[in-house]
């Protein structure tokens, strides 16, 4: 219990050094508001946001979007990445090709993704899944290929059949890394939800931030990334817990 | 019967060739429990990975019953060390691992896990991870998860070599007891003590290369415990027969 008061007591105090360097920011700055709002003025933009309903409504289908690009990439790249570390000859022809597409950013495939699927929420839940799929797909065949031998050795001992290594020994002894892996897909992914969403469409959190720039409302504009801030870092908790969880569990 | 006929066991390490295992032959009997000693390095563990088909050697041939062993197979199960037990399974799901698709029903397939669960003394622990256990009680969940499939053969390498003295102790003890059901069983160790208490015959090894340097038999009968006279005497001839390993 205490533990959790120490935890919540250190967040607090990092969120007011947070909020004090940005209001000194702003009292010693003198900056035009427009280049610098201050935090009362982004809580006030924050305030509107709720009672006007607009926040729920961007936040929800940024959520949407996020998750089915995400999950749609995660369970593609797991299925994938197994069948490759499975078969390590088929990853040998494959690797430079995933090593060479990866480092590209999903922004610089931003106008062939508006080409290809137009407007609305597939641009965007594509751009999500793309930033996704790689951290996922490599995580998943280096934890298929790092499973420790002597596992295969009792599977081999025991008389299962290649089929049944798979499903018994292999994925489950790769469970830990490959919740690692959605671990740094979800961190990959939810930093481009806001490119994806930057254009062709007119909703969700890069809709909102895009619409306050042409408006000239610094404050709504940082009142969006406050919001991406604080969802990312709950997201980001969420999956620290069920990481920290499943390793308990699988006894590692 | 168990024939091993002239094993040699040759690794490439940076294109230099290491000589593991250098003609090897030797018989096991029918129920009989040979232990393998020998100091480090003299390829003890090496030869029980080519008997359980782990391995295939260079040159020279394993027959079980006449039929020469190509792989790994049920009816022979290796316990190691570290036991490698499956750590997302609970001990009863672990013992389980032998029995799953193979047929069995439900039913029969939880009668016979209750029985090794019982027979190892493991019963109140069946939902716990191995993580929740100790080292003993790990070893035991092997052993139940090895005569779960009715194995004839055991091949065990330094199955009680990181378990505290006393655990080691009714562990031997158990073994004994799995022994005289009716299995053959073959028990690498470096403890000479382990040997003597529990073997029918000590093989005893040389390195560089791995041969084997003498059999010792020990079993006329074996000893009920350890430290009695005739114990000590076996011992004795046993641990000079190490000594000359060494000082050659």
């Amino acid at each position: 219990m205490s533990n959790i008061l120490k935890r919540g007591l250190n967040f607090s105090v990092s969120i007011v050094l947070l909020l004090l360097f940005w209001q000194i920011v702003v009292v010693v700055g003198q900056h035009p508001e427009h280049l610098m709002p201050s935090p009362a003025r982004v809580a006030l933009a924050l305030k509107e946001l709720f009672t006007d309903g607009r926040l729920f409504e961007h936040v929800l289908i940024s959520l949407w979007r996020f998750f089915a690009g995400y999950f749609a990439a995660c369970l593609l790249a797991a299925v994938l990445g197994t069948f490759l570390g499975w078969f390590k000859l088929t990853w040998k022809l494959i690797e430079p090709i995933v090593l060479l597409i990866k480092p590209i950013s999903p922004i610089a495939w931003l106008p062939f993704i508006m080409l290809w699927f137009g407007i609305g929420d597939a641009p965007a839940i594509f751009t999500i899944a793309l930033a996704a799929f790689f951290p996922m797909l490599l995580a998943t065949v280096k934890s298929i290929n790092s499973i420790n031998e002597s596992f295969i050795k009792v599977a081999d001992n025991f008389g299962l059949t290649k089929f049944q290594t798979l499903f018994k020994i292999i994925l489950p002894a790769s469970f830990p890394l490959l919740v690692e892996g959605l671990h740094t897909a979800l961190t990959s992914a939810w930093i481009f939800l806001v490119a994806g969403e930057l254009m062709g469409t007119h909703s969700g959190l890069g809709f909102l931030i895009n619409d306050a720039r042409q408006n000239l409302r610094s404050d709504l504009i940082m009142a969006g990334i406050v919001l991406i801030g604080v969802m990312g870092y709950i997201l980001d908790k969420i999956l620290d817990y069920v990481e920290r969880y499943v390793s308990q569990k699988w006894g590692v | 019967m168990i024939q091993v006929e002239g094993i040699t066991q040759t690794f490439d390490i940076n294109r230099k060739t290491f000589t593991a295992l250098s003609d090897i032959n030797f018989t096991v009997n029918k129920n009989e429990l040979l232990c393998i000693v020998g100091p480090s390095g003299c390829g003890k563990t090496v030869l029980l990975d080519i008997l359980a088909g782990f391995t295939k050697p260079t040159t020279g041939r394993v027959l079980i019953d006449g039929q020469e062993v190509s792989g790994p197979c049920s009816k022979r199960i290796t316990i190691f060390q570290d036991y490698k037990l499956l750590p997302w399974r609970t001990v009863r799901k672990n013992i389980e691992l032998g029995l799953e698709g193979k047929g069995l029903t439900r039913t029969a397939i939880d009668a016979i896990v209750d029985e090794q669960i019982e027979s190892v003394g493991l019963a109140g622990f069946e939902n716990y991870h191995p993580s929740e256990i100790s080292g003993g009680m790990k070893q035991r969940v092997a052993i139940a998860r090895a005569l779960a499939t009715k194995p004839d053969i055991i091949f065990m390498d330094e199955p009680f070599g990181a378990l505290d003295s006393a655990t080691k102790e009714s562990m031997q003890l158990k073994l004994r007891y799995i022994f005289d059901t009716g299995k053959t069983i073959i028990f690498v160790t470096h403890d000479v003590d382990e040997a003597v208490f529990l073997a029918d015959r000590i093989l005893v090894m040389q390195p560089s290369p791995g041969r084997i340097h003498s059999i010792v038999r020990v079993n006329d009968p074996r000893p009920i415990t350890k430290y009695t006279r005739e114990f000590n005497a076996l011992r004795d001839k046993v641990l000079v027969e190490m000594a000359s390993v060494s000082t050659k």
